[in-house]
């Protein structure tokens, strides 16, 4: 076998334009590239392995850049619940403009309206569409190729990704990214409800909760599964002690499930991993605050 | 090992480590390939996989294969409503991804009893296990609304016994199973999730089962690896 690559002229003009961008105050163009290169090239080689290792590098830095000192506290508080979706509107309105999602929208509406009325169906809709956009948000930021979000009535929504992330970092971030989004709508419909008394937002918040909780089962291609390849042995044992404790606490069945499926996990994980601990911490915010808000009693 | 800038890199040719380009391995057996191989509907296969490949497709009777269908898929059909039934009773609902895992456990087995040829009578079968297994979930939850009616009838009066004949007693559970299959569609428009659900599981099953004829390429070579030598 020769190993000619087929596409040496492509990746060498992707290598070019990705030097002219480099030193860039953005990274994100730089990430583009390389990640187009990487589709290019078989993934055992050398040349594969340098350029995942640098789009790594940069992908932490945008992470570094955009996070570093406000992240521990940026979900904390109703202030900062209203802040998100004030300088995530934007965001959210473009996707809609995607036909395949307003239409798969509609659609699934229709199905959930027939069953739970249309206020429900509507509040169910927007918290699956902000959780969608949470992923979308993740692999934009990333620089990830992706599809539009796609509705499946009856089982939620998906977004499909056409390049995959490089390190287990960036798959915990694109996973954790959609309970982290929909965690911020349920406490939106809980603020509401504790504010009107209205019963439907009660209800919106508590399923909207209950749903993103359900997408952390630490298991395949679910966005826990993604996020729990991330830690270390020891971070996976520290997640089905407060699993436990979630449990003991709020008597949610849906949280059994989780911990038996994360106690299997912790077990397997390999030793020595370094684990992740950003993953590690939206992973225990999301599992608090989400069990929390799966305890609102709603008035029939 | 830190890596080299990629700017620097060469793309003439893919370079490897010292340990060479990956191997290929057999998609069926997983083992390393040797020398010659072939491709089985674009899968790279070892040479003793594909006749074994090809010869569980021609032995048996069609009725031992259907037989065999029947078991693997009644074993998946056991396997998936026992955790259909378990994320049921631990969240209180049903979940179109847990039906999704009944579907392929039903599909994988009928597809293995079937020596994996599918086909149409094949994917019923599948659909069949797989509608059965789910419905089947719900007989705890109505034994158990029974016995509460049962009880509360009980306590409210006592009825004169009625003897029931071995006819009578088999006719009710004709009856009782055939309400057991009908029991997603009596709440109507009302349970549309919930016959979507259905849907999901019976249309993983039915995937799995079509039919997919042997489409056999090769033999290819492949160069046998140099054998390490210690130094």
């Amino acid at each position: 076998m020769c190993h000619r690559l087929a596409h040496r002229e492509q990746l060498e003009r992707l290598a070019k334009e990705a030097e002219a961008v480099r030193g860039r105050e953005d990274p994100r163009e730089e990430i583009l590239l390389w990640r187009r290169a990487l589709e290019l090239l078989p993934p055992d080689s050398d040349q594969s392995r340098s350029i995942a290792s640098r789009v790594g590098e940069l992908s932490r830095g945008v992470e570094e850049r955009e996070e570093s000192p406000k992240s521990p506290w940026r979900w904390a508080g109703i202030g900062a619940v209203v802040a998100f979706v004030v300088t995530k509107g934007k965001f959210l309105l473009a996707g809609l403009t995607k036909s395949g999602t307003f239409l798969s929208m509609f659609l699934s509406l229709g199905v959930y309206w027939a069953a739970f009325g249309w206020k429900f169906a509507a509040g169910l809709i927007a918290s699956i569409y902000v959780h969608e956009m949470g992923h979308v948000a993740a692999l934009h930021r990333l620089g990830i190729r992706a599809s539009a979000p796609m509705f499946l009535p009856g089982l939620g929504a998906v977004v499909r990704m056409q390049q995959y992330p490089v390190d287990a970092r960036e798959d915990a971030r694109v996973g954790l990214a959609g309970p982290l989004w929909g965690l911020a709508a349920a406490l939106v419909a809980a603020a509401v409800f504790f504010l009107t008394q209205a019963p439907i937002w009660g209800a919106i918040a508590r399923v909207g909760a209950w749903i993103n909780l359900f997408n952390l089962v630490p298991i395949w291609q679910l966005d826990g599964g993604r996020g729990f390849r991330a830690l270390s042995r020891s971070e996976r044992f520290g997640i089905t002690v407060l699993l436990a404790a979630l449990w003991f606490l709020t008597r949610e069945g849906l949280l059994l499930l989780l911990l038996l499926i994360a106690g299997f996990r912790a077990f397997a994980a390999e030793a020595g991993s370094p684990g992740d601990r950003v993953a590690f911490t939206q992973f225990v915010v999301l599992l608090a605050a989400l069990s929390a808000l799966t305890l609102i009693q709603v008035p029939l | 090992m830190d890596s080299p800038d990629p700017v620097s890199l060469s793309f003439d040719k893919a370079k490897f480590d010292e340990s060479g380009p990956p191997s290929l391995s057999c998609a069926s057996c997983n083992r390393d390939v040797f020398g010659t191989y072939y491709e089985i509907n674009g899968q790279t296969t070892c040479e003793e996989c594909r006749f074994r490949v090809e010869s569980s497709r021609a032995e048996g009777s069609p009725l031992g294969r259907a037989l065999r269908a029947l078991v693997g898929g009644g074993i998946g059909g056991i396997v998936g409503a026992a955790i259909y039934y378990a994320v049921l009773a631990l969240t209180g609902y049903e979940l179109g991804l847990v039906a999704i895992v009944v579907g392929l456990l039903v599909g994988f087995g009928v597809r293995w009893g079937s020596g994996g040829i599918g086909g149409r009578k094949y994917q019923v079968l599948a659909v069949a296990i797989t509608y059965v297994a789910i419905v089947s979930t719900h007989v705890p939850f109505i034994v158990e609304e029974a016995r509460k009616q049962i009880e509360s009838e009980e306590s409210a009066a006592v009825e004169p016994e009625v003897e029931m004949t071995a006819g009578a007693a088999f006719m009710a559970l004709g009856l009782l199973a055939l309400l057991l299959l009908a029991t997603p569609f009596l709440a109507g428009i009302q349970n549309a999730i919930g016959i979507l659900i259905i849907g999901f599981a019976l249309y993983e099953a039915w995937r799995v089962n079509a039919y997919t004829p042997l489409q056999i390429e090769g033999p290819f070579q492949i160069a046998a690896r140099p054998k390490a030598i210690p130094v």
